[in-house]
């Protein structure tokens, strides 16, 4: 998957409680009042889904829960907006291959 | 539940101003909100965890939870984290919240669902890292996210600017401002500016924080490039009408890229509950319908802020009040004189500010250039993946409306229900077939507005007792 040159995320911000989360099955770090998105897109992560004819990746569009160009699987729920779900501890989140059922 | 006098949809500027003022009045008000918190786009907020400095919040960040901590304590029902997934007749509203599908019918409504950064079409927009200017602002401000570690600004208007600012503020390097127009086109428009003293404050804040920032004036967006993300933009000069002038590319290293084109209004509530719209050419978009009172075509409807005109916060927190003020009136909280009353400070706000707001949208109203990017294996409907030539092909082989276009080929199909193609997919049949913009058929808006499972819908319920 490519990722961006070092983590995305700003230094020095003073974030929420840092927790783990499960991202396709390793270990990230996720702080509380981060959204899905903010987690992946700071940790590098910039495909979050591959699309179901061409295969092609995709990151997030508008980040407002309109274009639902960001969508993964949190915790066996299939199609979440990345940009609108709070993390949560132990969350398991799959970026995905295609369109799932909706 | 109880039974409310007024719903509003939309907890953005507009919708807060127009709950303060219904309830002022002595109506029952609930703001729907699709979000978890209200503030809409404008007053959007990282959360309440992260523990920000003062000079790391935003310039509108007081305002915003000031009218927050109002609505709260008016008695206001909040209902957050609420999705208006269908409306039906008489104002009967469908909501979508933790998981059950409710039935809520106010006596009057009022729509304040906002708007969204235009997209715009081009080889490579694709890719992850080209990002509306929304967008990169969101992560940026909410999620303290650089959107990039280099980023290009591309759009036409001073939205760019707030958005630089907070990009510039997450960390990221600014590699460029790429600004369609040219100063010199700005000068016709310059008598618009008198007696807008704050604009001129804030234009100076702007300019102070992004010094040393490059500006292509005259340019504009035309390729992504990268493999599997943006690696670069390339950009070149533009003529008044925005097509790209031969020769004048130019490659700008970056990982991401902003589109700041402008904004679409979000009309799909207002329109499936029968509401009139009216064609703006500058904007390039249908708007709703409003007389000076914010009514609606449709009886106890009322719309606010950017779904009749995108005027910037101000003028939607005045269109705000003067719904609250005609739906209030409507249900009869107040009588008539009194809300005569009411009305002349917004109104009289409202005119002054529109003056400004309309002078913006003629200089920097998308041109006929813009849409030259969609080359035929360009996707224009992200969600289906089909591509510009798929929709000439099927004009040129007799489909004449947005809605035969869908049918055939899934364009507007997908789960954003078309808000992200539905203006590209318009612009392409108009060009194509030479029928103008506004005489495009459009496709009709459909329940649900955003997706919503099957099961919660067979099970609605009805949010209040029988009367």
């Amino acid at each position: 998957m490519p990722r961006a040159d070092a983590g995305l995320r700003t230094p020095g911000i003073e974030r929420g409680a840092a927790f783990a989360i499960e991202v396709d099955g390793r270990p990230l770090r996720a702080h509380a009042g981060e959204t899905v998105l903010g987690v992946l897109w700071g940790a590098g992560m910039r495909s979050l889904r591959l699309t179901a004819l061409k295969g092609e990746p995709r990151g997030f569009l508008c980040g407002m829960g309109t274009c639902f160009d960001c969508l993964v699987t949190v915790d066996d729920r299939l199609n979440v907006r990345a940009c609108l779900e709070p993390v949560r501890p132990g969350m398991r989140i799959l970026t995905r291959q295609g369109h799932a059922d909706l | 539940m109880q039974t409310f006098d007024v719903a509003v949809i939309g907890g953005g500027p507009a919708g807060m101003a127009a709950a303060l003022e219904a309830s002022g009045s002595g109506a029952r008000v609930a703001v729907l909100d699709e979000y978890g918190r209200m503030g809409g786009q404008f007053f959007k907020r990282a959360a309440g965890d992260f523990r920000l400095q003062p000079a790391q919040l935003s310039a509108e960040h007081a305002s915003g939870e000031r009218l927050r901590a109002q609505v709260a304590e008016k008695g206001i029902e909040v209902l957050t984290n609420t999705l208006v997934w269908g409306v039906f007749e008489d104002r009967l509203l469908m909501l979508y919240r933790e998981g059950r599908s409710i039935a809520l019918r106010p006596r009057a409504l009022i729509i304040a669902t906002g708007a969204y950064d235009r997209p715009v079409a081009f080889p490579g927009w694709t890719l992850p890292g080209v990002m509306t200017a929304g967008g990169a602002q969101t992560i940026a401000r909410t999620q303290w996210v650089k959107p990039g570690q280099r980023v290009v600004i591309a759009g036409a208007g001073p939205f760019a600017m707030p958005v630089a600012q907070q990009v510039a503020r997450s960390g990221a390097e600014i590699v460029a401002i790429v600004e369609a127009t040219r100063p010199s086109e700005w000068l016709p428009h310059a008598g618009a500016l008198w007696g807008q003293w704050p604009r001129f404050r804030e234009a100076f804040n702007y300019w102070r924080s992004l010094r040393g920032v490059p500006v292509a004036f005259g340019h504009k967006i035309v390729r992504a490039i990268g493999e599997g993300c943006v690696e670069a933009a390339e950009i070149a000069a533009v003529d008044k009408t925005w097509h790209a002038a031969a020769g004048s590319h130019r490659r700008l290293e970056a990982d991401a890229i902003a589109l700041a084109y402008g904004f679409l209004p979000n009309v799909e509530i207002a329109e499936a509950c029968g509401c009139e719209l009216a064609w703006d050419p500058f904007g390039s978009a249908w708007f709703v319908r409003c007389d000076e009172r914010m009514a609606t075509s449709v009886s106890g409807v009322f719309a606010a802020g950017e779904i009749t005109g995108i005027a910037g916060s101000a003028v939607a927190m005045a269109e705000g009040r003067l719904a609250g003020i005609g739906a209030a009136r409507f249900v009869g909280a107040i009588d008539a004189a009194e809300a005569e009353r009411r009305r002349r400070g917004p109104a009289g706000e409202r005119s002054r500010l529109m003056r400004f707001a309309d002078a913006l949208n003629r200089l920097f109203g998308p041109r006929p250039g813009l849409w030259e990017g969609m080359e035929d294996a360009t996707t224009v409907c992200r969600c289906e993946e089909v591509t510009a030539g798929d929709i000439r092909s099927c004009v040129r082989a007799g489909c004449a409306s947005v809605k035969g276009i869908k049918d055939w080929t899934r364009a507007g199909m997908g789960p954003c229900q078309g808000r992200v193609c539905r203006s590209l997919v318009s612009e392409l049949l108009s060009r194509e077939s030479g029928v103008a913009l506004r005489e495009v058929q459009r496709a009709r808006i459909r329940p649900p507005f955003k997706p919503v499972p099957f099961d919660a819908m067979a099970q609605s319920e009805a949010a209040e007792a029988p009367q």
